[in-house]
């Protein structure tokens, strides 16, 4: 029932992707010495396994592709995110209470983005072992393929339910909605545009009949993935997934119409206040054409150069602009990728340091045009990529979080068969790709300002 | 939803594990002493499937409720303790962090100072020379204090701005009127945060950041004979003492039955229970965390299935025991309404409170938040962080260290009699509401302001 909330979702917290070979420029000592490394098994073709006896817990995830872009029209109006309330809430022959009771004393959750849905279960490690959970899992979600039941009463009632959860998470933040509202002006028309659960008034609208929809369209076997990590051998995992999944009517999925952002045009000011503003904030987005020899250098390119972004290195935002210039007491700075060659990026500046919006601005667009002219030093980029490298050698060494990466690849619409490619590719990346991915930043561009301010109630 | 008392000591699962610890379902690793080569005792667990280590810290600290000190001081001086030390300026250490993969927090509590450093076993002799720095011989640079002051007040400012910060605040300025503690609990005002000084820092840090009294414990894959030179690293060079004063009490405030109501412009109601609770750490703050459970943790919990599924006005609604100081805590019950459905979900979790405080739980609710809460104990003990924060509030609260190893059979020896009787004797049967809502009207409010700072008006 979680909710990704980011309109924009970076590609990756971590750097993503299997075996690090021996060409890995990690420092020895930070490999030395570590538990044994996690693996993933892909037992069926839609079903992996992450089989490790250290873990204190049976997780179990399916993945939907299927998130708010998928709706009817290419709007998103919160129909997936609805269907995912409606898929956990309702009673169902398999199950009779609301799945997120499934097991007492057990996690359960779902969590609807741009791209996906996810639906999440995790279970103690019991003396009896998890086969007949992983029964119970399989059997509820096959059935899920094949339809769900709720009544009027509780689908009406949960659309009231995800309003409140808008009201919670999104409604009552100032900064959020003048977010949303300068992305809607960034990329018109565009469903990455519109929050993933919806606006007030298109959530009021939701039917069960439109969900209904929406499911027989994309809840099909062949747009899903399934994850499971625990003590469970794969090969138990693997016969329970094909007896459960040996019933489910194949049936096409359907085909993704391409999208694509619309050209640049004019620079827009977009300005509000609220009584819950106490201190005024800028927001700048601008929509960057960048270039993509292909989409893996691209995105390599794009980690080192947000990392250097949000670092305090030298050189950095922080560095030249906070700890320097004394713009402003913080800055923040994001860099998102919405379509092929296409990226956003973000940057909130507290309006702390007296300077007015338009130096600001000013200040802002001028250290981007350092940056493009100026390239980062190699060895700072030598420096960031260690980072990542070295983390992901880290987190193998943890089974869930193993787990949890193919679950964020495969949610992202990636093929399963890159994540192991990734790391090579991202090692690749050239100290000029980066500084390629810099320079389009300082390009002119489209370009949205928002200026958020107290107001008296 | 956000805790209501933002500055205890909170690294996730410590709590837990500090109130229940693990049992022996599975062999779990002993808690062994250890001497550094340079006299240092500490406390460490042997995790081996982890590749981070953990090495936690803490002091006594009666300053933040002494008045000697403005107030704030040990929260300002923890954080500026990390903008520049051995040589380094803010950025560049921050960034040396980031090269040994791991972190380093320092916090002040209402009665302690604790910090804890997590980083990869491999990286613990560089990191630890990067902590040394900041407790050791930090720059304290007036920039970087005056860029923190303003962040701070910033943060009360826009923290006491939103409808659940007006409610958090306002129910605690019901409890504790304005007293060091309240605003200890919650952000203080700019006012008292622009008062505090370098010298300031620099005096509490003497007082506070000395060898004796210093608690040391350890979780991770490194033994004692390796841990030891690395604790003398880090700690040797901080002065022999004496020993910080220990804090006073925490005044205990009165259970109160009063109902506030803010009147402001919002996309939803916010409500918030509130009342005192005297319960010392051990078998009987278990017991109520497992009540609490029952009544407001989760799907399966009694507030989640009337406010949200048969109601249908909330998204999630909880009810938490929040540690104060000592034997204090708070029991805040809380949730987020749509402002047409007030009436009756402040009916019902009232209803729901008494029903709970006057007949207790089942058996059936109690085996669903044990198994929970044995699974949880077992996966926090997995994770270094928390098991070396567990310890250390253990010793810095002078609580037994065998505690560490009796919460999972605490949680499984719980009855519903137990828990029940747990309820009844320390649960308040008065609770301060305040509800922040665009309209009072529903609602039957012994007071009505348009903000948290009127509250002191309310009697």
């Amino acid at each position: 029932m979680r909710l990704a909330l980011r309109p924009i979702v970076l590609a990756a917290a971590i750097l993503m992707g299997h075996g690090v070979g021996a060409s890995v420029p990690v420092r020895a000592e930070a490999v030395s010495g570590l538990p044994a490394q996690a693996k993933v098994k892909r037992v069926l073709d839609r079903v992996y396994v992450v089989e490790d006896r250290r873990l204190r817990s049976t997780s179990f995830t399916m993945v939907v592709n299927a998130g708010c872009v998928d709706e009817p029209g290419g709007v998103c109006r919160g129909l997936a995110h609805y269907l995912e309330h409606l898929i956990l809430t309702g009673r169902n022959a398999e199950h009779t209470d609301s799945a997120f009771r499934m097991f007492a004393g057990g996690y359960s959750n779902g969590t609807t983005s741009h791209e996906a849905t996810t639906y999440i279960h995790r279970v103690p490690v019991r003396p009896e072992g998890a086969v007949a959970d992983l029964e119970k899992l399989f059997t509820f979600y096959a059935a899920r393929l094949q339809g769900f039941d709720i009544t009027d009463a509780d689908a009406n009632r949960e659309r009231n339910v995800v309003l409140q959860e808008y009201n919670l998470r999104l409604g009552s933040s100032p900064e959020w909605r003048l977010r949303a509202r300068m992305l809607e002006t960034l990329l018109p028309g565009h469903p990455r545009s519109q929050p993933a659960i919806g606006w007030p008034h298109q959530i009021a609208a939701l039917s069960l009949g439109d969900a209904r929809a929406f499911h027989r369209d994309w809840y099909v076997l062949d747009n899903v993935a399934f994850v499971v990590s625990g003590p469970t051998p794969a090969v138990e995992v693997e016969a329970i997934a094909r007896k459960a999944l040996a019933g489910v009517t194949p049936r096409p999925s359907p085909q993704r119409p391409p999208r694509t952002v619309r050209p640049p045009t004019e620079a827009v000011t977009l300005r509000d206040s609220d009584p819950q503003v106490q201190n005024p904030v800028l927001i700048l987005q601008k929509l960057v054409a960048v270039p993509e020899s292909d989409r893996w250098s691209s995105r390599g390119a794009r980690l080192l150069l947000a990392d250097f972004l949000q670092s305090r290195l030298d050189g950095s935002p922080h560095e030249v602009l906070v700890e320097g210039s004394k713009l402003a007491t913080s800055i923040g700075l994001d860099l998102s990728r919405l379509a092929p060659r296409q990226v956003a990026l973000t940057v909130r500046v507290p309006l702390d340091g007296g300077q007015s919006p338009e130096k600001v601005l000013e200040a802002i667009e001028a250290y981007l045009r350092d940056l493009g002219r100026t390239p980062i030093p190699a060895e700072t980029i030598e420096r960031l990529r260690t980072r990542r490298l070295e983390r992901r050698v880290l987190a193998l060494a943890e089974p869930q979080r193993v787990a949890d990466e193919v679950i964020d690849w495969l949610s992202g619409n990636d093929r399963y068969e890159d994540l192991a490619l990734w790391p090579d590719r991202f090692r690749a990346v050239s100290a000029e790709q980066v500084a390629a991915f810099a320079a389009a930043l300082a390009e002119p561009s489209r370009r949205i300002v928002g200026i958020l301010t107290p107001r008296e109630p | 939803m956000p805790g209501l008392v933002n500055r205890i000591v909170r690294v996730a699962g410590a709590v837990l594990l500090l109130a229940a610890g693990p049992g022996p379902a599975k062999a779990q690793a002993p808690v062994v002493e250890g001497r550094s080569p340079g006299g240092i005792v500490f406390h460490h667990v042997v995790l081996p499937d982890t590749p981070l280590q953990s090495v936690a810290f803490g002091w006594k600290d009666g300053t933040a409720l002494a008045g000697r000190l403005p107030e704030w001081t040990g929260s300002l001086g923890t954080r500026l303790m990390f903008s520049g030390a051995g040589g380094l300026r803010e950025g560049a250490l921050v960034e040396a962090w980031r090269d040994q993969l791991g972190g380093a927090n320092l916090s002040q509590t209402m009665t302690h100072t604790v910090g804890i450093m997590t980083v990869p076993a491999s990286k613990l002799a560089a990191a630890g020379d990067l902590l040394r720095a900041s407790l050791v011989d930090p720059d304290l640079p007036q920039p970087a204090l005056e860029r923190l002051r303003k962040q701070m007040a910033d943060s009360s400012r826009q923290g006491g701005a939103s409808s659940g910060g007006q409610a958090r605040r306002s129910a605690v300025l019901a409890l504790f009127g304005d007293t060091p503690e309240s605003r200890f609990l919650t952000m203080a005002p700019p006012s008292i945060i622009e008062r505090v000084e370098r010298t300031d820092i620099a005096t509490w840090r003497t007082a506070v950041l000395v060898r004796q009294g210093l608690v040391v414990t350890s979780a991770g894959p490194a033994d004692t004979a390796t841990l030891g030179p690395a604790i003398d690293r880090i700690f040797s060079g901080l002065p022999a003492g004496p020993a910080a004063a220990a804090s006073r009490s925490a005044a205990v405030p009165a259970a109160r039955p009063l109902t506030v109501a803010i009147e402001r412009a919002g996309s939803q109601s916010t409500v918030i229970l509130v009342g005192p609770v005297i319960v010392p750490p051990g078998e009987a703050r278990v017991r109520l965390q497992m009540g609490l459970q029952v009544l407001g943790s989760g799907s399966n919990s009694r507030l989640f299935r009337v406010l949200r599924e048969k109601l249908g006005a909330t998204y999630g609604a909880s009810a938490s025991l929040q540690p104060v100081a000592g034997d204090l805590s708070l029991i805040v019950l809380e949730a987020g309404i749509s402002t047409d459905r007030i009436k009756p979900a402040l009916a019902a979790l009232r209803e729901d409170y008494e029903r709970w405080r006057a007949t207790g739980i089942e058996m059936r609710e109690l085996d669903t938040v044990r198994t929970a809460r044995i699974a949880g104990i077992r996966q926090a003990r997995t994770q270094p962080a928390n098991v070396a924060a567990a310890l250390r509030d253990l010793a810095v609260q002078d609580l037994p260290l065998g505690d560490f190893d009796l919460a999972e059979a605490r949680a499984r020896d719980a009855t519903p009699a137990t828990v029940s009787a747990e309820i009844s004797a320390r649960m308040p049967a008065a609770l301060v509401t305040v509800v922040v809502t665009p309209s009072a009207t529903a609602i039957a409010a012994d007071c009505v302001v348009r903000n948290a700072e009127e509250v002191a008006g309310c009697r």
